[in-house]
């Protein structure tokens, strides 16, 4: 017979040691990732801060870049600390999986976006440049009126 | 009394977590892939043109691809969890295990990057001041 877990009620799960193990290597890891990127976001705030007097174009790229560091950085460091604490917990194993996984779900849902976005561009850029070559062929060949 | 291992099973609404979260991951280590596989290709052309750029190329191209393998094996394992029924656990410490060698390979990459950009710090502040020494007339 299976035991159906209650994400409202704990349902007393117990991962052994040899799977704490990697959920303690994944934590660490994800950790520092998350710092890193908050880390590097902090940087790039500041110079893009610094760069505002130059050129204020600055901002407008790096504030996205920045705001996208700072919430991946945040949700990998949520799901580091719920996969810590399935080590460092008893009877709540399975919620705090649970609250790494969505975590987890988040983090690759922007990624989702993020990569659709990409594609989306490239496409985009890949039909302009088409269509700027194949109307500057037609200009050379004097195909377009009045060139 | 703790539960362990067999037949443990994720609820519906766990379940629905578990899926959404995959359906995510496939996408992007597919997406991985393909990058890592065009990195490849450039990866070939360059070693005519730039053989120790190449080699670099090459780095990053195969840091793309387990990339992007590991994520797709961590999706594919979190789909098993949703579809199969009595062996949730073994299907979900897969997954952990793929997260585990994706973000460790990540730390390291990111290691790397960080004790490169200290070595060139390092080289050109020590060849500035050797430049400026020279530079400095003595008396």
């Amino acid at each position: 017979m299976t035991q159906q877990a209650q994400p409202s009620s704990p349902s007393g799960y117990e991962f052994n040691e040899a799977q704490n193990l990697t959920f303690n290597v994944l934590a660490s890891r994800m950790k520092f990732l998350g710092v890193l990127n908050l880390v590097f976001a902090v940087f790039i705030g500041l110079f893009a801060v610094l760069a505002l007097f130059s050129s204020p174009l600055t901002l407008v790229v790096s504030g996205p870049q920045v705001a996208l560091m700072v919430v991946m950085g945040l949700w990998m460091m949520n799901a580091s600390s719920s996969f810590r604490m399935i080590i460092n917990t008893k009877g709540s194993d399975i919620n705090h999986l649970m609250t790494a996984m969505e975590a987890l779900r988040k983090l690759y849902n922007l990624q989702f976006w993020l990569t659709i976005a990409v594609l989306v561009l490239f496409l985009v850029g890949f039909l302009l440049a088409i269509s700027l070559g194949v109307f500057a062929a037609a200009a050379m060949n004097g195909e377009v009126p009045g060139t | 009394m703790t539960q362990q291992a067999s037949g443990f099973e994720f609820s519906d609404v766990q379940n629905d977590v578990i899926s959404r979260l995959s359906s995510r991951m496939k996408f992007v280590g597919i997406f991985y892939i393909v990058v890592g596989a065009m990195m490849g290709l450039g990866t070939v052309a360059m070693l005519f043109i730039m053989p120790p750029v190449a080699v670099i190329y090459g780095l990053a191209t195969a840091a793309e691809i387990l990339i992007g393998l590991w994520t797709n094996n961590a999706a594919s394992s979190f789909k098993m969890i949703t579809s199969t029924q009595g062996n949730d656990v073994g299907y979900l410490m897969t997954a952990i295990e793929s997260l585990r060698k994706l973000y460790n390979l990540q730390f390291w990459l990111l290691i790397g990057g960080i004790v490169l950009c200290v070595l060139v710090v390092i080289v050109v502040l020590v060849g500035g001041l050797a430049f400026m020494s020279q530079m400095t007339p003595t008396t």
